[in-house]
């Protein structure tokens, strides 16, 4: 531990150096660029760069792309607040309560707050890594595909009764976002399932274009009926956190870390689940559930905290075992290979130099964005100032060109417009967006667990209740399900014996 | 201003001039060897001056085939001194890409690395409706031969691929192989060794290597079928054990390991990447490019780096690759097959 330690802090001073700083700022300033445009993240963006870093020295190399990948997360937080429109899903659950923050004029404080919050989650959890990343190995190794099936269960369970106001139209969202998910190759015969003949539905529906259409050109769509309804008049760039913002804020955090890194660690899972089980739980736990949906600080310093919570803690496997616990490690792993560096359980003891140094990196990362971005947030606020003649054509062209370059597929942008016009209907008829996003991408994850489980147990279904976490999670999703019914037939039993109550709705 | 603007213009007729005399030379040297030599010369120049060569990848960026895509591009710039450009089209197991390719102009100038299993299940696999099938396009080069091992955990019970084989004789479908994807590379070379040894496993498929992997150390899997590449690291380790190669000769990377055919098993299962065309490219076109690709890969810097990625070489010229290649497309069908009929 102590020993780990003495290498972290060699691992800083080799961060620290001036020309990997430069290449550090280079790094979160290019990242925060390439994240503001909708549909490119840092997959995107690393990959792009690939060719350039192969040239360059291996630390300088990554300490750049871990930058970009912080920056990248940071960039795609300010569209999600500004315009509603996450480019890549971390930044979905952000969107929903950032964006009513940005309306109603306090875009900055929604900014400086998760600037703030993905801070304190990427540090303290770089920290927790470094301390005792061995013991939690066998944490993630006791997450095989049961545990997996029935943690998705439950957090399908928590989409539908947390995730809307509405338990009727969370659910008839979650169905079609599940529907959604069925479309593809499927996994017992590999035959095409619900593709029409589409080879570019043998994938299934492709994530990037279904977020932006529904999110992005939706929300345009929505706007550009009442052009007048714009948020400009509203517009303050200033960057206060009021006392009450603090207080609301810190708590928020401090869970959002807890639960994004044990999140995180849990190899696939990724950083969406993450930011949404933060939410769900602010949301739970609030006095106020009802006004979740209409700006509140939590929803976004929760999410934000945990989303980089388990971006970190996804470098777990990848420190302890050697796995790539998520698409983007698996990218910087791409780039420590064109170096000749194969990454493995040896590669801290063959490689703790540059493994200790990817990780103090990423510490400083957090803190030049954090540097770098607070006294820009006035700058990107004033973006909202462009009159929308100008500012809806400019964020719809990024839009399209973002999503196109990801995978130069023509078909992604007929998703993007199809998308658009559903993400329209549903904000008409006030259906929840975020379901659609999580079953997107629990649907699938789900379908494979339960698939996998069973052919461990060639068929038997009780090894969901033969493993004890297993069992756990399922019985958790049950509760969860039973007590909105329990407690409405409480109320129900409440109103009945005191008949005299006045006309309360609920 | 006009002064300097006639100048260049003057500059620019010199080197028009230049450039014609030039060429006319090259012209003469042509003819000459034209009288010289029995083999028709080239109809148009191939490459194009200038004109980038792009190479398709299937597969997302930062995986083994755009690695080695990207190093042989690398490679290439300068023996055919025209730019490289590779580019990404992912999806639906290289179907999307290899769609592209087949639409593609033949004029050399657009090529793709293919994973010869990848592409061969999509088009053998009629319910996929591929757009195209071997003919749809011209094989120019085999570059990289690989195999996929089978792989225990440390303290396994199974010792050789025969101790597996007997276990699950004894109980069909208990011993859980771990595959990284139903049809994969990694799930038709144990359909291969059920129907040689006559046995059953209970296949887990899994979504790529990592998660394969975390399975394999957590004993969710008995044994799992993986590339070299990510159980090398941990079989240093100490974590896992390799108990046959599936490849047709012995890997340089594990080379005390056996293959199948070492334990009398009689199953080879290769993967191979390679460089193809659009059908319809000229022959000469198809011997430059070749040629060039044996030139790169003979060379030991180049090989230096395949070694840094775990990769070997394996060159083949286009009429050994297409031999090649329809052997395999038969027996990858076969396999096909029979994994269908074991899911009903």
């Amino acid at each position: 531990m102590s020993e780990n330690f003495s290498l972290l802090l060699s691992g800083f001073g080799n961060a620290l150096r001036m020309e990997n700083l430069i290449f550090a700022f280079a790094g979160c300033f290019l990242g925060t660029l390439v994240g503001m445009l909708p549909g490119l993240g840092p997959s995107a963006a690393i990959a792009i760069l690939l060719p350039i870093t192969a040239a360059m020295d291996p630390t300088a190399a990554i300490v750049m792309l871990a930058a970009i990948y912080y920056g990248c997360q940071y960039g795609d937080t300010i569209t999600a607040v500004l315009f509603n429109t996450p480019g890549t899903g971390g930044a979905a659950m952000t969107a929903v309560e950032g964006h009513m923050m940005a309306k109603q004029g306090r875009a900055g404080t929604a900014l400086a707050i998760a600037a703030i919050a993905s801070f304190v989650g990427g540090t303290i959890t770089v920290g927790v890594l470094a301390m005792i990343a061995l013991p939690l190995t066998s944490l993630a190794l006791s997450f095989g595909p049961p545990e997996f099936f029935a943690l998705i269960v439950l957090s399908l369970v928590l989409v539908v009764t947390l995730g809307s106001s509405s338990i009727l139209r969370g659910l008839i969202t979650t169905v079609f976002g599940l529907i959604l998910a069925m479309v593809g190759t499927d996994p017992v015969m590999g035959l095409p399932r619900l593709t029409f003949g589409q080879m570019h539905l043998l994938d299934g529906v492709a994530f990037i274009p279904v977020i932006i259409g529904l999110f992005g050109v939706g929300e345009i769509l929505k706007n550009l009926e009442d052009p007048s309804n714009s948020f400009r008049e509203a517009v303050v760039s200033k960057l206060q956190i009021t006392r009450d913002d603090a207080r609301r804020s810190a708590p928020a955090i401090a869970r959002g870390t807890v639960l994004g890194f044990l999140i995180g660690i849990i190899p696939g899972m990724g950083t969406i689940p993450a930011a949404f089980m933060s939410y769900v739980t602010e949301k739970r736990l609030s006095r106020t559930p009802e006004r979740f949906g209409t700006g509140m600080i939590e929803g976004v310093a929760g999410p934000e905290s945990a989303n980089n919570a388990a971006a970190n803690g996804a470098l777990l496997p990848l420190l302890t075992l050697g796995i790539p616990g998520s698409g983007v490690v698996a990218i910087l792993m791409g780039a420590l290979m064109m170096n000749g560096i194969v990454p493995g359980p040896l590669m801290f003891e063959e490689q703790s130099d540059l493994v200790w140094t990817l990780i103090a990196s990423m510490y400083v990362g957090n803190v030049i964005l954090l540097v770098l971005n607070l006294p820009f947030i006035p700058m990107w606020v004033s973006i909202l100032r462009i009159p929308y003649s100008f500012l809806f054509p400019v964020i719809l062209g990024f839009t399209v060109v973002g999503a196109y370059s990801l995978a130069n597929s023509q078909f992604d942008l007929g998703l993007i417009a199809v998308f658009g016009l559903i993400g329209y209907v549903m904000r008409k008829l006030d259906f929840p967006l975020v379901p659609i996003i999580m079953t997107l991408i629990l649907g699938p994850m789900m379908e494979g667990g339960l698939r996998r489980s069973l052919e461990m147990s060639q068929g038997d279904f009780t090894i969901f209740l033969n493993r004890p976490i297993t069992a756990g999670f399922l019985a958790l999703a049950v509760v969860f399900l039973l007590l909105p019914l329990v407690s409405g037939v409480r109320r129900r039993l409440k109103r009945a014996s005191t008949p005299v109550s006045s006309g309360e709705t609920d | 201003m006009l002064c300097r603007l006639t100048g260049v213009t003057i500059d620019l007729a010199v080197m028009h001039m230049g450039g014609d005399i030039m060429r006319n030379f090259i012209k003469g040297l042509a003819l000459a060897a034209a009288l010289f030599s029995v083999a028709p010369t080239p109809a148009s120049a191939f490459p194009e001056a200038g004109k980038p060569i792009t190479i398709i990848v299937p597969f997302s960026p930062g995986g083994t085939t755009d690695v080695s895509a990207r190093v042989l591009a690398e490679f290439l710039e300068p023996e055919l001194g025209v730019p490289f450009e590779v580019i990404n089209r992912p999806g639906a197991t290289t179907q999307i890409g290899s769609t592209a390719l087949s639409q593609a102009d033949p004029d050399g100038h657009t090529l793709s690395l293919a994973s010869l299993p990848s592409l061969v299940m999509t088009y053998v696999d009629e319910a996929r409706q591929a757009p195209y099938d071997r003919s749809s396009f011209t094989p120019v080069a085999h570059y990289i031969s690989g195999a996929n091992l089978l792989a225990v955990q440390a303290d396994s019970p199974y010792k050789s691929v025969n101790d597996l084989i007997d276990a699950a004789r004894e109980n069909p479908r208990t011993v859980r192989m771990g595959t990284v994807g139903l049809m994969s590379n990694g799930h038709l070379p144990g359909i291969a060794l059920e129907d040689t040894a006559d046995v059953q496993f209970a296949f887990v498929h899994f979504n790529g290597a990592a998660p394969l992997v975390t399975a394999l150390l957590a004993g969710d899997v008995d044994v799992a079928i993986n590339g070299t590449q990510t159980t090398i690291p941990h079989i240093k380790a100490g974590k896992m054990r390799a108990i046959g190669f599936f490849g047709d000769r012995r890997t340089a990377f594990l080379p005390e390991l056996p293959t199948l055919r070492d334990q009398q098993i009689d199953v080879a299962a290769p993967s191979s990447f390679a460089v193809i065309g659009p059908a319809g490219m000229d022959a000469s076109t198809v011997e430059t490019l070749s040629s060039a690709i044996e030139t790169v890969i003979a060379k030991p810097e180049f090989q230096d780096r395949l070694t840094a990625l775990s990769l070997e070489s394996n060159y083949m010229t286009a009429d050994e690759l297409e031999a090649y290649w329809a052997d395999f497309e038969t027996r990858q069908a076969r396999l096909i097959e029979l994994a269908r009929s074991a899911q009903q």
